[in-house]
């Protein structure tokens, strides 16, 4: 909601736009960024930034990447120039990191100020002083993509009565565009469909009609019909079909494109947490045409048309009454019903987009829910097996140049397939998805647990399975029923061991409810891990001394994973 | 870019006859390639105000920017997606 409201509220103003052109080097980051920096000097900057951001916002850093001030939302119009020029002042004071400088933050500037974030000694360090990436290091705020990946990039408008689009850009409920990406996976499956169908008209493959529609909606990212954090959606129809038309563009087919879709959206019974109430109603006709060579969507070009009703308000009665750029956080009152048009167009991501042939990508249509998804996130997504993708380890287990880069294409597969399980979940009750995740979480780490026997040694196997158990910690005493027996784990311990864990997982569903709510994964994500620690401490204790012993031989020289 | 500019002027001139008979209804005319991709071009807002500002994705870069430019860098920091093109 922030980045949609800031830019219809604040961005679009042309004295800001002007003034931003003339004083200030703008650069825009996703939170997940900062918030998972590499273990690098870049990452460092990032680090330092994250520590006083109020989970996202607008700030200005000085020219050493120090922040001089934060801001999340304004007074009024006016007071965005004001920081502005407040910010400026601040930037004459501490230009770089020559001086300490805390960082000042508001929620609301100039009348809401919040607590500072003291400067950093940095360890004695100086900040450090980057130009750039090196030649053939890529930036990590641009994702690459396998090559093949199609990239679609959207326009909707709404139109007026006489079915003319309406003439403002600015707000996304009237002019929206958007992007998305179709995997390789799902271009896979139509040229399946297309080749099974033999000439005959064939049903579009269910993942890539609903990507179409997850994205042809107007208003912000919130308001998705097939589900955002903060609401509950469904597609209620979905039926696009395909025929071979013959020779596209050079070898290609091309496949004409008829459908229909109806989805509906709408925030949950509960308070998320900011009073957001909305439903939204999309009902489209489409029409297109795709081409295809040798499995690859070579153009994608698809028309729809049909209506929508979106309305966006709070159960705060002052929302109404503030201005845009006072409630960026909640966005503004929207009741829109309306005839719509929307245009999808799409070829394969340039070359320079494409990740070299074996080396890891960051992986189509990552979006924002998939910030920096890397061996940390999959490891604890997905289980500990997954703990061998990481660098640290690969290093501890000296691993062969085959062995590397059998281990960096398994994780390009691996990181492309997760992303287009998560994408397959979109719209699904949060039990659906528990239910979905917890299958595919079996199914990965069997699957796993297979190729590694087939390219690891015994040695490492034996190695990875100790820096498997340190991921896990004392959990596993009762995951691995193997381990209980070597420990003579009694039945009484394991009863009380049970009953900590019980405890734990208690504590760890009300705070994935929360986000199932809408709460901020970046505020929740830390205190799962507080519990988690807490718990495996109150499991350790139950322990033998003897047993603890013998836990820590099992366990092996400890590696440090943590950034 | 001569072919860019070209192909973009033909695909104009076939939107304006295509939104002249356009319905919110299922289609009846022409869905040749060009036909579409005109269609597809003219939802397109030719110039959008939040579009005017050239946000960097680098910091990397932006910071040397500030360096050089003695400008402070202003850091736009959101949960949602890029802001390009894309929703948010």
């Amino acid at each position: 909601m922030f980045a949609g409201a800031a830019r219809e509220a604040v961005f679009s103003q042309p004295e800001v736009v002007r003034r931003v052109h003339a004083d200030f080097v703008p650069v825009a980051l996703n939170v997940g960024l900062l918030g998972n920096p590499s273990d690098d000097e870049e990452g460092r900057l990032y680090r330092d930034i994250n520590r006083s951001n109020p989970a996202q916002g607008i700030c200005v850093v000085n020219s050493s990447g120090k922040v001089l001030a934060w801001v999340v939302g304004f007074d009024d119009d006016k007071s965005v120039l004001a920081f502005f020029d407040y910010a400026h002042d601040r930037f004459a004071e501490y230009p770089d990191a020559e001086r300490p400088v805390a960082a000042e933050r508001y929620l609301k500037f100039p009348s809401g100020r919040v607590e500072d974030v003291a400067d950093i000694a940095d360890s004695g360090k100086a900040p450090p002083v980057i130009d750039g990436h090196a030649d053939g290091e890529n930036c990590p705020a641009k994702p690459l993509f396998p090559r093949g990946t199609v990239r679609a990039r959207v326009f909707g408008r709404a139109l007026d009565e006489q079915g003319q689009p309406v003439a403002d850009t600015v707000r996304q409920e009237h002019y929206v565009e958007d992007r998305f990406h179709v995997s390789l996976a799902m271009q896979d499956s139509l040229a399946k469909a297309l080749a099974d169908a033999r000439g005959k008209r064939f049903r579009i493959p269910h993942n890539l009609a609903r990507l179409l529609v997850s994205h042809a909606y107007l208003g912000q990212l919130d308001v998705n019909p097939l589900g955002s954090p903060g609401g509950q959606g469904s597609l209620k129809r979905s039926e696009f079909w395909g025929q071979e038309l013959g020779e596209g563009t050079g070898a290609s087919v091309q496949i004409r494109v008829e459908g229909q879709s109806e989805a509906a959206g709408r925030n949950f019974d509960r308070d998320v947490g900011d009073g957001r109430l909305w439903q939204h109603e999309v009902e489209l006709d489409w029409e297109g045409l795709i081409d295809v060579q040798e499995g690859r969507i070579t153009r994608l070009l698809l028309l729809a048309r049909g209506s929508e009703r979106l309305q966006w308000g709070n159960r705060d009665e002052r929302f109404s009454a503030q201005a845009d750029v006072e409630r960026l956080l909640l966005g503004h009152p929207i009741d829109l019903a309306c005839k719509v048009r929307f245009g999808l167009i799409g070829e394969p991501i340039a070359d320079d987009e494409a990740a070299a042939e074996g080396s890891p990508h960051t992986g189509a249509d990552l979006d924002a829910r998939f910030p920096g998804l890397g061996p940390a996130q999959l490891t604890q997504a997905l289980g500990p097996t997954f703990v061998v993708f990481h660098d640290r380890v690969q290093r501890d287990l000296k691993l062969s140049p085959d062995q590397e880069s059998a281990l960096g294409e398994r994780l390009q597969a691996t990181i492309q397939d997760v992303m287009q399980f998560f994408q397959s979940l979109d719209g699904l009750e949060p039990e659906a998805r528990e239910r979905e995740l917890g299958s595919y979480r079996g199914k990965s780490q069997a699957e796993l647990a297979v190729f590694l026997q087939g390219t690891l040694n015994d040695a490492q196997l034996a190695r990875l399975r100790q820096l498997e158990l340190q991921q896990q910690g004392p959990f596993a005493l009762l995951a691995r029923p193997d381990l209980g027996r070597e420990l003579k784990i009694t039945p009484q311990q394991r009863e009380r061991l049970m009953a900590v864990v019980q405890e734990m997982q208690a504590e760890i569903d009300a705070l994935v409810h929360e986000v199932q709510s809408g709460g901020n994964p970046q505020d929740i994500g830390p205190k799962v891990m507080k519990v988690r620690e807490r718990h495996e401490g109150k499991l350790h204790a139950l322990l033998t001394d003897a047993q603890k012993r013998q836990w820590k031989e099992i366990l092996g020289e400890e590696l440090d994973l943590d950034d | 870019m001569k072919i860019a500019t070209v192909a973009g002027s033909v695909a104009l001139l076939l939107a304006g006859i295509v939104w002249a008979q356009e319905t919110t209804g299922p289609s009846t005319h022409d869905q040749s390639p060009a036909a579409l991709q005109a269609e597809i071009e003219l939802l397109k807002a030719p110039r959008v105000a939040w579009r005017q500002i050239a946000w960097k994705t680098c910091l990397l870069e932006a910071l040397k920017e500030s360096r050089d430019k003695k400008k402070p860098v202003l850091l736009w920091a959101f949960i949602d997606r890029p802001v390009d093109d894309a929703r948010c």
